[in-house]
């Protein structure tokens, strides 16, 4: 069974799974907060005088903690054409600081100078397209590799990440999306402090050194995701789907702009949005609350708040037509489809949930028992609720075709499903089920601490409440069958509709000649 | 969300507390790692179904393994997929008392579930259930490990899916260029190395299930980890035994394997396609479970493929800009095992990036590791050792993983000093005997037109079409 909604979901605690008993809040200082309502974990909130927001909970079994530090600085804050900015950021977050990957900063910092003024002056040489002069691109090119080699005799490289694999790291890594980017790494408990001092140095001293070879890892990155007929056909539903608003964007960025980025734009971007102000720190694991906050002072006090600049997002107008779009790969049929959703705040996405899960989860959905195990027109056949969280997205579905039957028997299959809902409301029992895996889903997702920080991280961070989920289910409660329906009119039309085929890359041809895929 | 490593090792990584420790700048020393996993109450039914139990009352959660010794290696050779169907089919194709729908409803309307797989020499089923409705979900469980029917209609599904999923297999170019090298290096005809078709598929009858899984699915071949809210052993047993007590023990085939040797000799293989990338893979020699030279490997895999500051991360992505994924890893088998360094590139440039991988394997060979590598590389493995175990119910199912493989000499328990233990000779020896590329298997999925060198320049090119 999948999880509900892509919002991560965490729970209702029942048992004494955290140490954190009524005896803590004395030793904690003046400032932090412990949840003491049965109904939630007993997490300990905190939040620096910067504005870093800490939210630590005790848990025991093995001696580790795990951290999730997470931005409210995603794709759709990377400036207009320069897509991919938050991405190649969040690579360069792993390139040290002027005391981490460098044996000496002073001296290689006059080389990182003259790096960036040769590179941008290759990047205008670069953007005069066919104009460009061939002996100039080549003088510049070497002029950068051979200042690079130059920067490598100051450069440690790959320092941070052997320092986290001795301290015995596990999962280190982040991850960026649209809407937010996050920072985690997971240690051995007594190690708690060599994180807070790794981690405050890694955001407040950054250095963007070997800027131009990451700039190369993740074009590389975005090659490999090129030869996945996944990424394709998403990248086609979002950009398609959307008209103004950034989701239309990969998070990968654009390969031209890519070619156009520099370490000046990334520079600029950590300083409007990586300050402690805009960012929320979860602790799970076998660690003391109130150690935590003193060492999260100790470590993180100096850290400046950033500027925060206000997103300058343009809102997606409505949709009045319906987008059918054909991609050619050399891979076997499939679709995506699109519908814009309201969005997290508006009172219509409980239903929505409440609509995809009845569609499309597990083997008593609608979906599989008609159109996997019924008409066996699908492979499989998956939905969404939503695609991401800061703005209205879209509810998404995926299927495949099972063969011999074709992508147009499947989509007409799909719209009997939708439209049959839209007609007879789910039984309340269907909705039961729903509730009931939620809840489930919820506790199970305790279990894990990695999981748990991230979960904390996230919602504190982006939508504003580490106890959204409890909320949301509140919310989904309320939901009665006849709003289900209601919303799969509202929303499920054709006007609102885009749709994505992928189609075996031999037919491009005699599609084009007979003006049509078939 | 990234993830760097895309192939998951072997088995188990382990053991304890560790004086090995690294300090960032500026920092006073860290303590050790002070911890021993639990080993687990460990229970062995009268017919012979052996019980790991470890119990955790901190979630009203309990999850529990049935771990069978069949593999996908037993299937019979004109019958490739027979060992996947049986096993989806627990599940999917009903038992004597629930039908497949009857479990659905069942499972899913409670929030439990009920999921496994087959794997090359295991078969796994794993049961997650609230603990209101244990009674239920493992009447279920049992019931689909003792008495599936394998209803007709529903593996006629089944095979259907399989069919399309072949028709399928080389829409992604990473999962076609592992299962596509292994075919080669082990050979076709290698259970290691097959893969199922149409025909092996279609041939399959609702008979071979029912024999399939008459001959595998004995108490005596199968061991139970269960994990989380119960009262007592005591009360778990009782219920187990309530559940398994009558399941009769029997004789079990054991796996029949060709005989295999090892490629000798560089090979070439190329699938010319038309992507973005040109994914490469080269398959060297490893070793079979149980054997000493697991611990020289695991280390020297690490250091040179094992994250970002491993040598090749280093060399082909940091400093080249050459690559996102570069990494090596050890893979056992009970019988085999192998090794391989895998790299996506672009066309344009991949001769640079496979000749920095081929020069950093050779160079493993020639030149000893220096202390501090060494010591990095101890480290890296030997600290995270206490993540092997993260909820109480990954811990019991090591252990019963260690039984299950017949994993010796205190395999779990001992790793981390023999770690500890190796000295640079140790791993030059096991470099020497498992790193050299004069008989590596080199497979490439790419685009050869944009290739900046030809493939010919590493070793003689066997060109393969996709089917």
């Amino acid at each position: 069974m999948k999880s509900l909604a892509l919002v991560p979901v965490l729970l209702l605690c029942c048992a004494p799974l955290y140490a954190a008993g009524g005896d803590k809040t004395e030793t904690l200082p003046k400032g932090a907060v412990i949840e003491t309502d049965p109904k939630y974990p007993p997490v300990v909130s905190y939040t620096l005088k910067n504005g870093l927001k800490l939210l630590i909970l005790k848990k025991t079994f093995v001696p580790t903690v795990s951290m999730t530090m997470t931005f409210k600085v995603g794709n759709i804050d990377s400036p207009q054409g320069k897509t991919g900015l938050a991405h190649l950021f969040e690579h360069m977050a792993f390139k040290g600081s002027k005391t981490m990957n460098t044996s000496n900063y002073a001296k290689e910092k006059v080389i990182l100078d003259k790096i960036e003024a040769v590179a941008k002056d290759l990047i205008a040489e670069e953007a005069l397209g066919e104009k460009a002069g061939a002996a100039r691109l080549e003088t510049l090119r070497k002029q950068l590799a051979d200042l690079e080699k130059e920067a490598d005799k100051y450069a440690v490289t790959g320092e941070l990440n052997r320092v986290y694999g001795e301290l015995g790291e596990k999962g280190l890594n982040a991850g960026t999306s649209n809407d937010y980017t996050t920072y985690m790494v997971s240690l051995p408990s007594n190690r708690l402090e060599a994180y807070m001092a790794i981690e405050s140095d890694r955001f407040k001293n950054a250095v963007l050194r070997e800027f131009y070879r990451e700039r190369s890892v993740v074009m590389e990155e975005r090659r490999m995701y090129e030869s996945d007929p996944s990424f394709i056909m998403n990248e086609a539903l979002f950009s398609n789907a959307f008209t103004a608003h950034p989701y239309r964007n990969p998070t990968t960025g654009w390969m031209d702009d890519l070619k156009r980025l520099s370490k000046t734009d990334a520079e600029e971007f950590f300083k409007n949005f990586y300050g402690p102000n805009n960012a929320t720190l979860a602790v799970v694991g076998d660690v003391d609350p109130a150690e935590v906050i003193r060492l999260a002072e100790k470590h993180f006090s100096g850290w400046r708040p950033g500027e925060l600049r206000p997103a300058n997002i343009t809102k997606e107008p409505p949709q009045f037509s319906e987008k059918r779009v054909n991609v050619f790969a050399k891979a076997q049929p499939t679709l995506r489809m699109g519908f814009h959703n309201p969005g997290m705040p508006s009172p219509d996405m409980p239903a929505i949930i409440m609509l995809s899960e009845v569609l499309s989860s597990g083997k008593t959905s609608r979906f599989y028992r008609n159109l996997v195990e019924g008409s066996k027109v699908a492979l499989g056949a998956n939905t969404s609720s939503l695609t991401a969280i800061r703005y209205p997205s879209l509810f998404y579905v995926s299927a495949s075709p099972k063969a011999p039957h074709t992508l147009e028997e499947l989509e007409t299959a799909i719209w009997a499903e939708i439209d049959r809902l839209k007609a007879e409301p789910p039984t309340a029992r269907e909705l039961e089920r729903v509730i009931n895996n939620y809840e489930a889903d919820m506790i199970k997702q305790l279990e894990g601490s990695a999981e748990l920080s991230g979960s904390l991280a996230n919602n504190q961070q982006i939508l504003g409440d580490w106890k959204f989920d409890w909320e949301l289910m509140a919310r989904m409660r309320e939901v009665k069958p006849e709003d289900v329906s209601n919303a799969a009119k509202k929303y499920l039309k054709r006007s609102n509709y885009t749709v994505v085929f992928l189609r075996p890359a031999e037919t491009a041809d005699l599609a084009a000649a007979k003006g049509e895929a078939k | 969300m990234k993830t760097l490593k895309t192939l998951a090792a072997g088995l188990l990584m382990l053991t304890t507390t560790s004086p090995l420790f690294a300090v960032p700048p500026g920092l006073a020393a860290t303590p050790g790692i002070d911890f021993k996993p639990p080993r687990g109450e460990r229970f062995t039914l009268e017919n012979g179904l052996v019980v790991y139990l470890m119990k955790d009352n901190t979630l009203p959660v309990i999850h529990i393994s049935a771990m069978v010794k069949l593999g996908a290696i037993q299937d019979p050779p004109l019958k490739i997929g027979l060992g996947n169907l049986t096993v989806g089919m627990l599940k999917n194709g009903g038992t004597k008392s629930y039908t497949a729908e009857a479990i659905d409803e069942e499972l899913e309307f409670r929030g439990a579930s009920i999921s496994g797989g087959i794997y090359r020499e295991e078969t796994r089923l794993t049961m997650t259930t609230l603990k209101k409705d244990l009674p239920k979900v493992l009447d279920i469980f049992a019931e689909e490990l003792r008495a599936p029917v394998f209803n007709e209609e529903k593996l006629r599904l089944a095979k259907d899916e399989q069919l399309e999923l072949i028709r399928r297999r080389n829409d992604k170019p990473t999962g076609q260029l592992f299962r596509e090298s292994l075919r080669k290096y082990f050979g076709e005809n290698h259970p290691y190395g097959w893969r199922s078709e149409a025909a092996t598929i279609s041939a399959v009858t609702r008979e071979d299930l029912l024999a399939h899984h008459a001959a595998y699915f004995k108490p005596n071949n199968t061991i139970l980890a269960v994990s989380g809210d119960f009262a007592s052993a005591q009360e778990m047993l009782a219920l187990l035994n309530e559940k398994f007590g009558s399941w009769e023990k029997g004789t079990v085939p054991p796996p029949a394997l060709p005989p295999f040797e090892h490629p000798k000799g560089r090979q070439v293989y190329l699938i010319d396609k038309d992507l973005s990338q040109a994914f490469i893979i080269i398959l060297q020699k490893g070793m079979p479970n149980n054997s000493p030279d697991e611990y020289p490997m695991t280390l020297l895999s690490e250091v040179l493929g094992g994250g970002i500051q491993s040598r090749l991360m280093v060399e082909v992505r940091s400093k080249r800009g050459l690559a996102y994924t570069v990494e090596s890893n050890v893979i056992r088998y009970t019988t085999q095992g192998l090794t391989y360094t895998y790299c996506g590139t672009k066309p344009e440039t991949y001769s640079q990036a496979l000749t920095e991988i081929l020069a950093q394997l050779d160079r493993a060979v020639k030149e000893p590791l220096s202390d501090e590598e060494l010591k990095r590389g101890k480290s890296s493995i030997i600290n995270p050792f206490v993540f092997k175990f993260p909820t109480p119910f990954q811990l019991i199912s090591e252990r019963a993983s260690e039984e299950f493989y017949g994993l010796q000499g205190d395999y779990l328990d001992n790793y981390v000093s023999r770690i500890e233990k190796l000295s640079q000779d140790d791993l030059l020896a096991a470099a020497k005997k498992y790193y050299a590329t004069g008989d590596a298997v080199i497979f490439v999925i790419g685009n050869s037109k944009k290739f900046d060198k030809p493939l010919s320049e590493f070793g003689p090119v066997t060109e393969l079409k996709e089917d």
